[in-house]
């Protein structure tokens, strides 16, 4: 780089007086590989009157080359990943200061300085792609209608079952308080339980069912046998 | 309270930005990458390293394109867009691709296009060599050669003694003598050799050659002059090889070479009906190729080692204005590759003069080659060989199209030509379901009530015995196809799909050709034709229009309206008139047909097509004048037309950007209903137009609204410490106006970067009022429309854009999309128009009734979220225009963009909400329905015994 110098000195004897800006993208978290990255990967300095572009090179690194004095933003364009804006401020003296800056705030209002050369990290990887809500059987799983169905199935099924195994007087304690919580949930379902198709197809109306307070009562006392 | 109604916001928010989904990417959407007309001396065969077999063909075209294309396929390795400008130069290096364009010069990893270094300096290249250890000599206009280094692109050396006069020095040394100062070095060409470079330039029109040592960048010799008469050099420089430069003398009827290093030119006569000359060069091979107006041939000459040339043999004279000769070096020998307008080949060798071999072209027509490159292998029996040439197009129109003929058979074309699309219309095509019917339902609407039921029931049982069978057959299969989510085949010809998604969009070259491309089936080109013949150049496009159905109207600014058929391309009518076109319009005739206005340069307005008479309402147009005027020009029914009103705006500021509302804009409510059930009145005005323009020395762009009829300014905004150097892009659509510009920092305390303004119009401030216009039921330009309320808000993007669309349904009920164009390659951006909404409230959460509007809080910023780019992953370059149109479906909208690649994809803005969509799965729904049913029938037995036991056990 030193050798180099005097040779850079003379060229920019020839051009207007103005620096260059050296920047890279290393491996970091997000992009472990930056080599990655497509030949189109654009980084630009713009502020008003002044846009310069260039392409990230193969080593991953970016060079702007007679960059005059000002005041610039720095955007990264790549695909999949999303890089934060930079303020880049090129002084008088070609001096490089680097600063994070935020879209939409005063561009006065600068963060932390980064140093020279510049590093970029994306901040996170995109995708450009939405995904399709399709069949999940976890994600169906974890819904609450599906989980109170599913307990309210299991309930039905394994508490008779639990009830035949648990302690006789207890049994006989459970089934009276729940034939008091019951009573009208019963009748409901016992008038279509009771429904006589026998005397329904000999012709008999519905007169000659039993009255709804016997039925209720007649089939309460039927619940533990019905259930075996 | 504010977590909870972000958490709240975030559904509606994200829905409404929905992106596209992995299985619809790169089936609903077309992409044709194009990279432009190829440049004769910058495309080449070459290995992307040295230890590969195979090569690729790189090319930089006129568009400061670099690309590498794979001569297998014709498939773009990669490509790079170059700063554009109109000096081109690449060159291949050993693993690299060198390119200058203006005065940058950057070199790229021929293998997969990064870039490897780039520098820029003060002045233009005029040529660029790649040395033997693969560094770069650079010759610019000042006459300044330096050579930059092949892995950092520094400047290793400079050498300046080109032009050693100052400007004010009479007399000054020149070479070995005095000269008489009196016009100013040239520079010319660049010649390498293994050690040396030599400058070739012209002087006191005279041509000269210095010579410089490549290591120490110091003259080897002085400058000598190598010609006596006068000459123009610079006309034909050698293709390839570097020894060789070339000239025309003044008369233009001789042309000479000089085998550098001798400096004793040889010189070819000129016969004097030969329109082009073109010099080719491989070593000491040397071919000079004739082309007339009918026919071209060649000589072959041989230069010795003493640099003097002789002429071996001449290849006969071949019909056809348009060939291409490439050279090529294989084992020893240098092959002839012609390539004849019809695409024939002839291989010759340029040491004996009969052909080696000869291919015809089998499958294609005219090809009308303008430059080819070629790479020829002889075959190990030694009498075959296997022959690509690579061609670029000069068809009429259609300039730079590109073919690869590999022995006489076409591998494959580009239809490069498509890159320098300049105006489109969209072309509705027929609908099979009524097109057959149309005359019979026009005979029954002639009908009384009952003769036209009968009719419809017999015609109703008739297509029953027609189509019937055929249609119960293709049942099952129809079904199959939907269970196997099959996409549906789009049909072909002048026929739409049931969705509407299959149109025709015409477009237009800069170059005057023609073309049906057809959006339905990835961007195909159905047809295409010449606006221009051979030789004539195109003077450009005033309008393009559907003139009815399925004919295309064309007018031509240089003078001339051409009609075709939008199917076939078959042209229907074609009218000349004088003078040139500045304006056209369409409109509709009182009789219910649609001609076009045309305004001519001499102020006179003529009806399109000529000869029909047609009446219609006066026409007003807006014609920009310069700058710095933008006219209103009204045309009345007699085809009178005269200026209304003139707009100049402010000094100092210059007009940049005029837009009008696109002429399909429905609007599908007049009001916008708040979250307490009143309405703001839109202020909707067809005539609006909205002008950009900008102040480059206070650095402010300012936004006009004009009523284009009375001329009378609706609404003017101005910004402050804006780019103008950078375009200021705006859209109008409805009631709201958006446009983007680049701010500095304005004052203390300002953001710097892209802001995205939207205004929207209301007829009043104050809800269910309308303001000035009160409850008048027509709202006339001629009456004063009123003046709008104007909403504004302003937003910071992360990007530049370079254009705008709106998405464009059959009813406007669907919400809007705003389609920005992005630079470089990535794509178009789609921004839902409720984000930009200027109601959105500032710096509070938004209260009951403005949720209920669908308002949610304001941010500064609008992300580039890469969900909502539209073109995805794919790499567009180059476009400068999106236009939309509606499908059938009301929720989708029709994009297509050009002026580079050409793209096209679907979008729904609120979702494709009147049609099943990939994600609905059919056969989940009707296996639910069978299992249930299945299961009821199991089931109920049992219930049935359950119950039976249960009475019988009681």
């Amino acid at each position: 780089m030193k050798l180099l110098a005097p040779l850079t000195a003379l060229y920019l004897l020839a051009s207007a007086s103005a620096a260059t800006v050296r920047g890279l993208i290393p491996a970091s978290t997000v992009l472990p590989n930056p080599s990655e990255l497509p030949a189109d990967t654009t980084i630009t300095l713009t502020t008003a009157g002044e846009l310069h572009k260039t392409f990230l090179r193969w080593d991953n690194t970016f060079v702007f080359r007679n960059v005059s004095e000002g005041s610039y933003v720095l955007d990264v364009a790549a695909e999949g990943y999303a890089f934060s804006p930079l303020r880049v401020d090129v002084g008088k003296g070609e001096e490089v200061a680097v600063k994070q800056t935020w879209r939409g705030r005063a561009w006065s209002n600068t963060g932390e300085s980064k140093g020279v050369p510049i590093e970029l990290r994306p901040i996170q990887a995109t995708s450009y792609y939405q995904v399709r809500e399709g069949f999940n059987l976890l994600k169906m799983l974890s819904s609450p209608m599906i989980l109170i169905a599913i307990v309210s199935l299991v309930s039905i099924v394994f508490l008779p079952k639990l009830l035949d195994k648990m302690d006789p007087e207890f049994r006989a304690e459970f089934e009276a308080h729940q034939k008091k919580n019951s009573v009208t949930t019963d009748r409901m379902t016992n008038n279509i339980a009771n429904f006589d198709a026998a005397s329904f197809l000999a012709g008999m109306g519905k007169s000659s069912t039993p009255a709804p307070a016997q039925a209720s009562g007649s089939s309460a006392g039927q619940g533990g046998n019905k259930r075996k | 309270m504010r977590f909870f109604s972000g958490v709240l916001l975030l559904p509606c928010f994200v829905a409404s930005v929905l992106g596209i989904f992995k299985d619809d990417a790169y089936h609903t959407d077309w992409h044709i990458p194009l990279i432009g007309p190829s440049l004769p001396t910058s495309t080449f065969f070459h290995q992307p390293n040295q230890d590969s077999k195979a090569s690729l063909i790189y090319s930089l075209t006129d568009r400061s394109i670099l690309a590498a294309i794979n001569p297998k396929d014709g498939e773009l390795v990669w490509r790079q867009q170059l700063k554009e400008s109109a000096v081109n130069v690449a060159r291949a290096g050993n693993g690299v691709v060198v390119s200058a364009t203006g005065t940058s010069v950057s070199s790229f990893n021929a293998g997969n296009g990064r870039l490897v270094w780039e520098n820029a300096f003060s002045q233009n290249v005029v040529d660029l060599r790649i040395t033997p250890a693969n560094k770069v000599a650079v010759l610019f206009a000042d006459g300044v050669v330096r050579l930059l280094d092949d892995k950092s692109g520094d400047v290793a050396w400079e050498w300046r003694e080109l032009d050693r006069c100052a400007d004010d020095v009479l007399v000054c040394a020149y070479g070995d003598a005095n000269f008489l100062r009196n016009s100013t070095d040239v520079p010319l060409s660049l010649h390498v050799t293994k050690s040396t470079l030599t400058v070739a330039s012209q002087s006191l029109k005279k041509l000269w050659v210095s010579t410089i040592d490549l290591a120490t960048g110091k003259s080897t010799s002085s400058t000598t002059h190598i010609s006596t008469a006068a000459d123009i050099p610079a006309k034909h420089q050698a293709h390839h090889g570097d020894e060789l430069l070339s000239w025309t003398e003044e008369s233009g009827r001789t042309l000479k070479f000089v085998a550098l290093p001798s400096t004793t030119p040889a010189s070819v006569a000129i016969p004097n009906d030969v329109v082009e000359t073109v010099l080719l060069s491989s070593k000491d091979d040397v071919v000079v190729h004739f082309k007339t107006h009918g026919e071209s041939w060649a000589h072959v000459y041989k230069v010795d080692a003493k640099g003097v040339a002789s002429e071996v043999y001449a290849v006969r004279p071949r019909l056809g204005a348009h060939s291409a000769i490439s050279l090529n070096s294989a084992g020893g020998k240098t092959y002839l590759v012609w390539t004849l307008p019809n695409g024939e080949t002839v291989l010759y060798d340029v040491a004996k003069e009969e052909a080696l071999a000869s291919y015809t072209l089998i499958n294609a027509t005219e090809i009308d080659p303008r430059h080819s490159v070629s790479e020829v292998v002889p075959r190990p029996d030694g009498t075959s060989f296997a022959v690509r040439t690579f061609v670029s197009s000069a068809a009429p129109g259609f300039v730079g199209d590109s073919y690869l003929i590999r022995n006489g058979e076409l591998a494959w074309s580009r239809k490069e030509s498509l890159v320098s699309v300049v105006a489109s219309t969209w072309i509705e095509l027929l609908d099979p379901s009524t097109e057959e019917i149309v005359e019979e339902l026009d005979a029954e609407t002639h009908k009384s009530v009952g003769a036209a039921y009968v009719h419809r029931v017999t015609r109703h049982l008739n297509e029953l015995s027609l189509y019937g069978p055929a249609w119960i057959q293709a049942l099952p299969q129809r079904i199959l196809g939907g269970f196997v989510n099959k996409g549906t085949e789009m049909p072909t010809g002048k026929w739409r799909d049931f969705f509407g998604f299959r149109k025709f969009v015409i477009v237009i070259t800069a170059e005057g050709g023609v073309a049906a491309i057809d959006v339905g089936r990835n961007g195909e080109v159905v047809w295409q034709a010449s606006l221009v013949n051979a030789g004539e150049k195109f003077r450009g496009v005033s309008g393009i229009y559907e003139v009815r159905k399925g004919h295309v109207g064309i007018v031509c600014t240089g003078g001339s309206y051409v009609e075709y058929n939008a199917f076939d391309g078959i042209e229907v009518l074609k009218q000349d008139f004088t003078p040139s076109v500045l304006s056209t319009a369409q409109v509709d005739t009182q009789g219910g047909k649609k001609i076009i206005i045309a305004l001519l340069s001499n102020n006179k307005a003529i009806a399109l097509p000529m000869g029909v008479d047609a009446e219609f309402d006066s026409v007003h147009l807006t014609v920009k004048d310069s700058t710095r005027s933008i006219k209103g020009i009204r045309v009345s029914p007699n085809l009178i037309s005269s200026p209304t009103w003139t707009f100049v705006p402010p000094v100092g500021e210059s007009i940049t950007t005029i837009e009008g509302r696109p002429a399909h804009d429905p609007v599908a409510s007049i009001g916008r209903v708040l979250g307490d059930r009143s309405v703001m009145y839109k202020y909707l005005n067809q005539h609006m137009i909205v002008i950009s323009t900008v102040n480059p020395t206070a650095a402010t762009a300012s936004i006009y609204l004009i009523d284009s009829v009375s001329g009378s300014i609706l609404h003017s905004a101005t910004h402050a410490a804006v780019d103008v150097t950078q375009p200021i892009v705006a859209t109008v659509s409805e009631n709201w106006v958006i446009y983007s510009y680049f701010s500095d920092e304005a004052a203390e305390g300002t953001a710097k970067g892209y802001h995205l303004v939207v205004l929207e119009l209301y007829e009043s401030e104050f809800k269910n009022d309308r303001g000035s216009l009160a409850d008048a039921d027509e709202v006339s330009s001629f009456k004063g429309a009123g003046k709008p309320h104007v909403l504004s808000q302003s937003y910071v993007f992360p990007s530049a854009v370079k254009a705008f669309a709106v998405t464009d349904t059959k009813q406007g009920i669907t919400s809007r999309d705003i389609l920005a164009l992005l630079p470089g390659t990535q794509g178009i951006y789609s921004i839902p128009k409720r984000v930009l909404d200027p109601r959105r409230p500032v710096g509070r959460e938004p209260d009951a009734a403005e949720k209920e509007e669908g308002l949610f809080i304001y941010t500064p910023v609008i992300e580039i979220d890469p969900k909502s780019i539209i073109t995805h992953k794919r790499k567009v370059m180059g476009l400068k225009k999106v236009v939309t149109t509606p499908s059938q479906l009301e929720s989708t909208s029709i994009v297509f963009a050009y002026g580079g690649d050409l793209f096209g994809t679907r979008v729904a803005p609120s979702l494709a909400f009147d049609v099943l969509g990939k994600g609905f799965g059919k056969i989940q729904l009707v296996a639910t329905v069978v299992g249930l049913t299945i299961a009821s029938f199991m089931v109920a037995p049992m219930v049935r015994k359950k119950q039976i036991n249960a009475r019988w056990s009681l």
